[in-house]
């Protein structure tokens, strides 16, 4: 997992990311307990970003100069599968953006809140996603109400959290 | 001493109690001390999957 976080931070030096954060089950097991997973999803933010297509091939390129295969919809970097995915909307786009730093070893790696991991789940509406909530929401000292409700309301998921809670 | 002395219904507590903790301790764990601990549950995964053609990865830390 560390060799994918220096390829990241060796992406964004390059100027072929501008930003990322990792996402999904591996940034929310920073803040909650260990869980089986079999993939890293890791949200890129493109240096050229404005325009409607999304070119991943300068990155795909650099991976596979380092020796990085495919298999299937994942690359596998030193073992791990990874799936790289562009922020899809304005909640993904705003938690990348305000992700934290957090050390993994001797480097850092971006991920976002744990507020905006929870409004992700309830925007993504999956089972497991709903479940994993429900299991958060017996440990309340682990994220700021007030910020999560900031968040659900500004991205109209205000009736989700309710049908939760 | 751990109390053996109990009712079913303290019992199933104190066990209830007992993963309460547990879930707790494993949440206050470094990130990297999490990742290990994923890795040991995938290769578990990989040693007891019943279905032998399922690709089970097993991280590089």
């Amino acid at each position: 997992m560390k060799t994918l976080i220096l390829y990241l931070l060796e992406l964004k030096s390059r100027g072929l990311i501008s930003n990322y954060a990792l996402g999904g089950a591996t940034a929310l097991i920073y803040y909650f307990e260990p869980f089986q997973t079999q993939d890293i999803d890791v949200f890129i933010v493109l240096e050229n970003d404005s325009t409607p297509l999304v070119n991943l091939a300068p990155i795909y390129s650099f991976l596979t100069e380092k020796g990085v295969e495919t298999a299937g919809e994942y690359l596998i970097i030193d073992g791990v599968p990874v799936q790289f995915l562009v922020p899809y909307n304005p909640l993904v786009e705003e938690a990348v953006s305000r992700s934290i730093a957090v050390s993994f070893f001797d480097v850092e790696v971006q991920i976002p809140t744990i507020e905006y991991l929870m409004a992700i789940m309830l925007q993504t509406n999956r089972k497991k996603d709903l479940a994993r909530l429900g299991e958060l929401f017996e440990q309340p000292e682990l994220f700021e109400m007030s910020l999560l409700e900031e968040i659900v309301s500004r991205f109209n998921l205000d009736e989700r959290l309710a049908k939760i809670l | 001493m751990r109390d053996l002395n109990l009712t079913k219904e303290e019992h199933l507590q104190r066990v209830l109690d007992e993963k309460k903790a547990m879930k707790k301790e494993l949440i206050k764990l470094p990130f990297e001390e999490k990742i290990r601990r994923v890795i040991e549950m995938q290769k578990v995964t990989r040693e007891f999957s019943r279905d032998k053609s399922k690709k089970i990865y097993v991280w590089n830390l």
